[in-house]
């Protein structure tokens, strides 16, 4: 993507190109200034695995009890479902926050400064009932832990 | 003043900063329909939301369009001092993007 600025900025032949691209809805410019959203971790239809693939080039996750996620058992409206995240591991380098049955399963990826303890509280969309995973990077390892949430009304997506 | 943010920024725990923040954002996902015409809503949702402390990133996160409507996002980053300057920074779908700062008390 840093290339494709980078060529439409210099005004090139091949900018020039994706320009036309641009103007005629064959690309959009707003992916231009998302540069760095990994479009393929969110993905529509993917699944936990392939998000963890984009992100962090591996999926293996190990279960670690060291993380601890906060959810109601049962969440009164899909659409917003509070959760929070603790992850007493050192260094942590980002906690990616899943919901298994959501289209694009991948909520939020959230990078830190190698934080030790680090916290983050959001409220998400859950399609319906399943787990909500937070998976932890510190270091070189994967760390996962996951708490089911009944969902008898899903939010929209 | 930012027209979508409201935040604050206080001392957790030693150098450990907590900052609590609600967004005002619609994170239209793309997959809902709208009642009246039965056609798919255009996704519109935010991409990326990062906070700086004094000027230097501390925390960065690409979100999906599973984050809530009107996000509300706590997390908390050490290295901070009372008086310290922490700055929000969103940036949405459409090319649409604000930020707001704060003095941590």
């Amino acid at each position: 993507m840093n290339t494709i600025r980078r060529m439409l900025l210099k005004g090139t032949a091949a900018g020039a190109v994706l320009a036309a691209g641009v103007g005629t809805g064959l690309l959009t410019i707003k992916n231009a200034f998302a540069a760095a959203w990994p479009q393929n971790a969110f993905a529509s239809g993917s699944d936990q695995e392939d998000a963890l693939e984009a992100l962090h080039q591996r999926a293996d996750a190990s279960t670690d009890d060291r993380i601890t996620i906060e959810a109601p058992d049962t969440a009164e409206n899909g659409a917003s479902v509070p959760i929070t995240v603790n992850a007493a591991i050192d260094d942590i380098q980002s906690i990616s926050v899943f919901s298994e049955k959501n289209d694009v399963p991948l909520v939020a990826h959230y990078e830190f400064l190698g934080e030790n303890h680090a916290y983050v509280s959001t409220r998400i969309k859950m399609a319906d009932t399943g787990n909500v995973t937070a998976v932890v990077k510190s270091g070189n390892g994967l760390y996962k832990a996951s708490r089911s949430v009944n969902v008898p009304v899903g939010g929209a997506c | 003043m930012s027209d979508t943010i409201r935040m604050r920024a206080m001392m957790h725990d030693g150098d450990v900063c907590e900052v609590r923040s609600l967004i005002t954002h619609i994170m239209e996902t793309g997959r809902r329909e709208d009642p009246d015409t039965g056609e798919l809503v255009p996704a519109h949702f935010i991409q990326r939301f990062w906070a700086e402390h004094n000027g230097r990133t501390v925390m960065n996160s690409y979100w999906g369009p599973g984050v809530a409507a009107n996000p509300l996002v706590n997390f908390r980053f050490s290295g901070a001092a009372s008086g310290d300057t922490v700055t929000l920074n969103w940036v949405d779908s459409e090319g649409q993007e604000d930020s707001a700062s704060t003095t941590i008390r």
